[in-house]
C-alpha cells in the first residue's frame, strides 16, 4: 500500500513537473492537511494557517521543477517552504506570537484532568517552540512533531544528518531551559 | 557538549519515544539525566491537539489554488541542475585558480634565496612571452617585415668586443642594398646611387640629405610603426650630422648607414644606398626579427658604436677602408652621442 502510494507519488510529481495542475492538485489533496497543522502549531491562528498553506503551496508549484524525487520525501520539502512561510509571518508580526488558541483533546484522551494537564502543556510548549530560533524550530518541530528522519531532514536542509541531531539537543535543551523558566 | 553525545543523545530520545529502552536504565550517568528531562519534552511534542484542515476547507483551497495556478498562466519549467560531479569540479578548479594567484601574487617580490623565487622567475618569463605575443598581434600585418628583408640580428649584430674586428659578419648578414631598396620601397634611384659607390660623399650626403628629409621610411621597411615614429624623427636629424663627414667606403658606409640607421646612413655605399629609408630599414630589419621594438633600440645602439670605436683601434681595415672614417669621426661622435641620448630617451 506504501509502495503504491509512493509509486503514484512519484507519478503525481512527474505530471506536476510537465505543468499538469491538475496533477499538482491531487498532491494539495495529499499532504494539505498535514502542511495546514503543522503551520496551524507553528502560528496558533487558523485563518493565517490556511492563508499560509496556501502560499506554501502556490511557492511549491513555482518551485517544482527544482524537486528531486529521489533526494527527499516531498513532505520534507513542503514543510522547509511552509517553515519559510512561517519565518515570514513572523517576521511581519515581530510583537504578536499568537499561541493561544484552544487545543481540542487529544483522541482517547482520558479524564477531564488530564485533557487540562495536556492542554496546558501544549500551551507551555509550543510558546517554548515559539521561541526557538528558526533553525531549530524547524529541526524539532519536523523530527518530533512530523516524524521525519533525521536523514530526511538533513538532506531537505543540505546538512549532515549528525548537524541535525546537535540541532535537534540544542532546541531540545533551550526548551528545557524555557519550560522551566516559566514553571 | 560534543556531537557523540547529541546523536547518542538524540537516539535514546527516538527509542524512548518510541517504546524502546527506559529511559531509568540510563538515569545515573550524566547523559542519563539530561536524557531523563529532554525526553519529556519531547514526548510532549505532539500534533494531537491541532485540529484538522475541515474539508471544505481543503476543497475551496484546492480551487483557490488551481485559480492561482491557471491565472499564472505559465507552467513550471524544469530548471537546469549541474551534475553532481560538476560541482566539485568547478569548486577545486576555482580554488586552484585562487591558490595560484595568491602564489603568484606572493612570488611577486621573492627574493632569489626565497622558495617562492622559481615562481617568480616562471612568471617573469611568461609575462614577456606575453607581451611579445601581445605586440606581435597588436602589429598591423603590414608593418611585420618580412624575412627577405630581415636578417638575424643577433648572428649579425658584433659582439662589444669584436666591434674592432672586420665587420663581415654584418655585411654578410645585413640586407643588401638591394633587398633594402626593395623593402623600402626606394627604388631604382637608390640601388643605383649604391652601384655607382663610390666616395662621391657630397653628392651621397645631399642624397642622404634629401632622402632624410623626403623620405619617410614605408610600412615595409619597419619593424614596428612605433619605430617609424621614433626612428623617422631621429633620422632627419642624423642624416645631416652624417653627412658632415660623409661615410664613404662601402664598409664605413655600412657602418655609416647603420650608425645613421635611422636616418643619416648617407654613408651606405657611398652614401647612395645610405638614403636614411634605406639604411633605416636595414638597422630596422635588422631589430625586428630579435623580439621587437625594444631589443631593436639595443641593437642599433650597437651598431651605432662600432664606427666611433674604430677611429680609437684605427686599425680595422674593412671599417675604415674609406678616408671617409676620418672624416666620419665628428659625425659618428655626434651621431653616437644623440643614439645615446635617444637610447636614454627610450
Amino acid at each position: 500500500m506504501a509502495v503504491a502510494t509512493r509509486q503514484s507519488e512519484k507519478e503525481l510529481i512527474e505530471a506536476a513537473q510537465q505543468g499538469d495542475a491538475g496533477a499538482f492538485g491531487s498532491i494539495y489533496d495529499l499532504f494539505a492537511d498535514r502542511v495546514y497543522r503543522h503551520i496551524l502549531y507553528r502560528i496558533g491562528s487558523p485563518s493565517d494557517a490556511e492563508d499560509l498553506m496556501q502560499q506554501t503551496f502556490m511557492k511549491a508549484w513555482q518551485a517544482i521543477g527544482r524537486y528531486r524525487i529521489s533526494e527527499v520525501p516531498l513532505i520534507a520539502w513542503l514543510l522547509t517552504i511552509a517553515h519559510n512561510s512561517v519565518v515570514s509571518y513572523f517576521r511581519g508580526k515581530r510583537d504578536s506570537v499568537p499561541l493561544n488558541i484552544e487545543m481540542s483533546p487529544p483522541d482517547g484522551a482520558g479524564e477531564p484532568y488530564d485533557a487540562l494537564e495536556r492542554r496546558y502543556d501544549q500551551a507551555i510548549v509550543r510558546r517554548a517552540v515559539a521561541a526557538l530560533p528558526a533553525e531549530q524550530q524547524m529541526v524539532v518541530s519536523m523530527h518530533f512533531l512530523e516524524e521525519l528522519d533525521y536523514t530526511d531532514i538533513a538532506r531537505a536542509l543540505g546538512k549532515t544528518e549528525n548537524n541535525i541531531r546537535v540541532i535537534a539537543h540544542r532546541g531540545l535543551k533551550r526548551m528545557r531551559a524555557a519550560m522551566e523558566g516559566r514553571a | 557538549m560534543s556531537r557523540k553525545t547529541s546523536e547518542e543523545l538524540t537516539q535514546a530520545i527516538d527509542r524512548a519515544l518510541h517504546g524502546g529502552r527506559a529511559v531509568s536504565d540510563a538515569a545515573d550517568t550524566e547523559a542519563g539525566k539530561d536524557l531523563m528531562a529532554l525526553v519529556p519534552i519531547a514526548q510532549s511534542l505532539r500534533l494531537d491537539g491541532v485540529e484538522h484542515l475541515p474539508e471544505h476547507r481543503r476543497e475551496q483551497g484546492r480551487q483557490r489554488l488551481l485559480a492561482a495556478i491557471s491565472q499564472a498562466g505559465s507552467a513550471p519549467k524544469p530548471h537546469f541542475t549541474w551534475p553532481g560531479w560538476l560541482r566539485p569540479t568547478a569548486a577545486g578548479s576555482l580554488a586552484a585558480l585562487l591558490s595560484g594567484a595568491a602564489v603568484v601574487y606572493a612570488a611577486q617580490d621573492a627574493p632569489p634565496e626565497s622558495v617562492l623565487y622559481p615562481v617568480h622567475q616562471v612568471t617573469e618569463q611568461v609575462a614577456q612571452v606575453t607581451q611579445q605575443v601581445t605586440e606581435s598581434l597588436l602589429l598591423p600585418p603590414a608593418a611585420t617585415p618580412t624575412t627577405a628583408a630581415t636578417p638575424t640580428t643577433s648572428a649579425s649584430l658584433p659582439s662589444p668586443s669584436s666591434r674592432n674586428a672586420v665587420p663581415t659578419p654584418l655585411q654578410t648578414t645585413l640586407p643588401r642594398p638591394a633587398e633594402s631598396a626593395s623593402a623600402t620601397g626606394l627604388s631604382g634611384e637608390s640601388r643605383g646611387r649604391d652601384s655607382e659607390g663610390g666616395d662621391k660623399s657630397e653628392r651621397d650626403e645631399g642624397f642622404g640629405r634629401d632622402q632624410s628629409r623626403l623620405s619617410t621610411p614605408t610600412a615595409g621597411t619597419t619593424a614596428t610603426s612605433r619605430q617609424r615614429d621614433r626612428e623617422g624623427d631621429q633620422g632627419e636629424g642624423r642624416s645631416s650630422s652624417s653627412s658632415e663627414p660623409a661615410g664613404t667606403g662601402p664598409s664605413d658606409g655600412r657602418f655609416g648607414g647603420d650608425s645613421n640607421g635611422r636616418g643619416g646612413d648617407d654613408g651606405r655605399r657611398g652614401g647612395a644606398a645610405g638614403s636614411p629609408s634605406a639604411a633605416g630599414s636595414a638597422g630596422r630589419s635588422s631589430q625586428s626579427t630579435v623580439n621587437g621594438p625594444r631589443l631593436s633600440v639595443t641593437a642599433q645602439a650597437t651598431i651605432t658604436a662600432t664606427p666611433a670605436a674604430i677611429p680609437a683601434s684605427g686599425a680595422t681595415p674593412a671599417a675604415t677602408a674609406t678616408s671617409g672614417s676620418g672624416r666620419d669621426s665628428g659625425g659618428r661622435n655626434d651621431s653616437l652621442r644623440r643614439d645615446d641620448d635617444g637610447q636614454h630617451g627610450r
